[in-house]
């Protein structure tokens, strides 16, 4: 029986293993029915990865409920003392980067990930990424537009301190961007 | 007895899963967490095993070693509650198995992508032995103030010729935090530097977890005049398969009081073999 329990194992394992491998493209097979209007991608992240002991912030207060519904984590006071950002690329806003927790240089671990479901991770602007987990360099075509991407470098800009980030998509292609990466417009 | 999947309750699973992904993002970096009780004692391997228990699926296989060894007590234990609460196989081989937790070594087999190597970690703090105090230590990472780092490796080849630290000897990672890569020998310590694979490390009682993702740069600590060196077996053949350029212990022959060498890491010794008896067949 294949239940929640190795359901989430199995979308851990693909967290790890685009954390591991950051642009590595790897699909989600797992399926999470619920009544909000993220996908599969997020929210099996949510339930893999969020409890009552960290919070997170949506746009939107319907899809917070169900995710605090389904996972027992509630949502942040606001952008900045949120554990895990929640948003779908086209309700992105500048302080959803430029707020973010970056964590401090004692406890980098402190800081906030971006979980956002893009429009594509296979079209769209060109990156080149470099950094621990890529072997030399790996190039990305993703619908997330530089300036949002700019702002990410700002943030990231003083390691160890900076956001991770988790992208899918309507398909439920996963792709991770931890701190470490550096992104580059091409 | 009903018993969850992988032993540990699903919320401890999630907080081990949060933080390890927090270590991967950030390499090198002891993140703490809530170190949860097992049916062994901590300091035997907790974190590893913690680490092993939250990442295990159904279609993974498992393979434990202790100091080079499947078959010690320490491997077998911890690989029986493994096999015990999740009923995935096991393996000795590295090209099967997906998941590998380890005490005190790195595998001759090199890891491939998408393979994860699990060590345990007795004392994670690589600058314990200049600053006892946790919060102390924890402001010098952040500041990138290793200077107790480097003197207590001076001290040593003032006080012997030499840097005298043999296992768990501290590297730099992503240039950016000094690390202790777990008591495994310094003949190890360069297969941490660019490899294919994940390492993660978890120490248990000292709550834990830390990463080196793969094809990240990983350089022992050396000065200019004292380069770092690897314990050399260069001139040394295993009495038992005939290979060399490996780990090896060394051991004395009771009939004769000779000392010989055997390779420490067990299946690789017995994959070579077995390699040679099937070219003889």
């Amino acid at each position: 029986m294949n239940t929640q329990i190795h359901q989430t194992q199995k979308h851990y394992r693909t967290l790890v293993d685009i954390f591991s491998y950051p642009g590595k493209i790897s699909a989600t097979m797992e399926s999470m029915d619920n009544y909000s209007t993220f996908g599969d991608g997020v929210l099996m992240t949510a339930v893999t990865l969020l409890d009552n002991e960290v919070t997170f912030h949506t746009t939107f207060k319907s899809d917070g409920q169900e995710i605090s519904l389904l996972t027992g984590s509630e949502p942040g006071a606001d952008i900045g003392s949120s554990d895990y950002l929640i948003v779908k690329e086209k309700d992105l806003e500048a302080p959803m980067f430029e707020e973010a927790a970056a964590g401090t240089l004692a406890s980098p671990e402190k800081s906030a990930t971006l979980v956002i479901e893009a429009d594509s991770l296979h079209e769209g602007s060109r990156y080149r990424l470099t950094g621990p987990g890529i072997k030399e360099e790996t190039t990305i075509n993703i619908s997330l537009e530089p300036r949002w991407i700019g702002l990410r470098n700002e943030k990231c800009k003083e390691y160890p301190l900076g956001v991770d980030m988790i992208l899918t998509d309507s398909t439920n292609n996963m792709m991770a961007i931890p701190r470490t990466t550096k992104i580059e417009v091409i | 007895m009903v018993q969850n999947f992988a032993f540990l309750d699903e919320h401890s699973k999630k907080e081990i899963r949060r933080k390890t992904l927090k270590a991967i993002a950030v390499p090198g970096y002891q993140v703490p967490f809530a170190s949860r009780e097992l049916p062994i004692a901590r300091g035997w391997g907790t974190g590893g095993l913690q680490l092993t228990l939250s990442l295990i699926g159904r279609d993974d296989i498992i393979k434990v070693i202790d100091q080079g060894s499947d078959e010690s007590v320490n491997a077998v234990n911890i690989r029986k509650l493994i096999q015990d609460t999740t009923g995935v196989p096991e393996t000795i081989d590295m090209n099967e198995a997906t998941l590998v937790q380890s005490r005190h070594r790195i595998p001759e087999v090199p890891l491939r992508p998408s393979q994860i190597l699990v060590l345990q970690v007795p004392m994670p703090e690589p600058l314990r032995a200049v600053e006892p105090s946790e919060r102390v230590t924890k402001a010098l990472h952040g500041d990138k103030e290793y200077s107790g780092a480097w003197i207590k490796m001076f001290e040593q080849i003032m006080k012997y010729g030499h840097v005298t630290d043999d296992a768990d000897y501290p590297v730099l990672v992503n240039g950016r935090y000094v690390m202790a890569p777990s008591p495994i020998p310094r003949f190890d310590n360069p297969k941490m530097n660019d490899n294919e694979g994940l390492i993660l490390l978890g120490a248990g009682r000292e709550k834990k977890i830390y990463a080196v993702p793969p094809h990240t740069h990983v350089a022992s600590l050396a000065f200019d005049d004292h380069p770092f060196e690897i314990e050399d077996f260069s001139d040394k053949v295993c009495r038992e398969s005939g290979v060399s350029g490996v780990f090896m212990d060394e051991l004395i022959d009771p009939d004769t009081g000779e000392n010989y060498y055997v390779t420490n890491d067990t299946s690789y010794m017995l994959e070579q073999l077995n390699k040679e008896e099937e070219h003889v067949n």
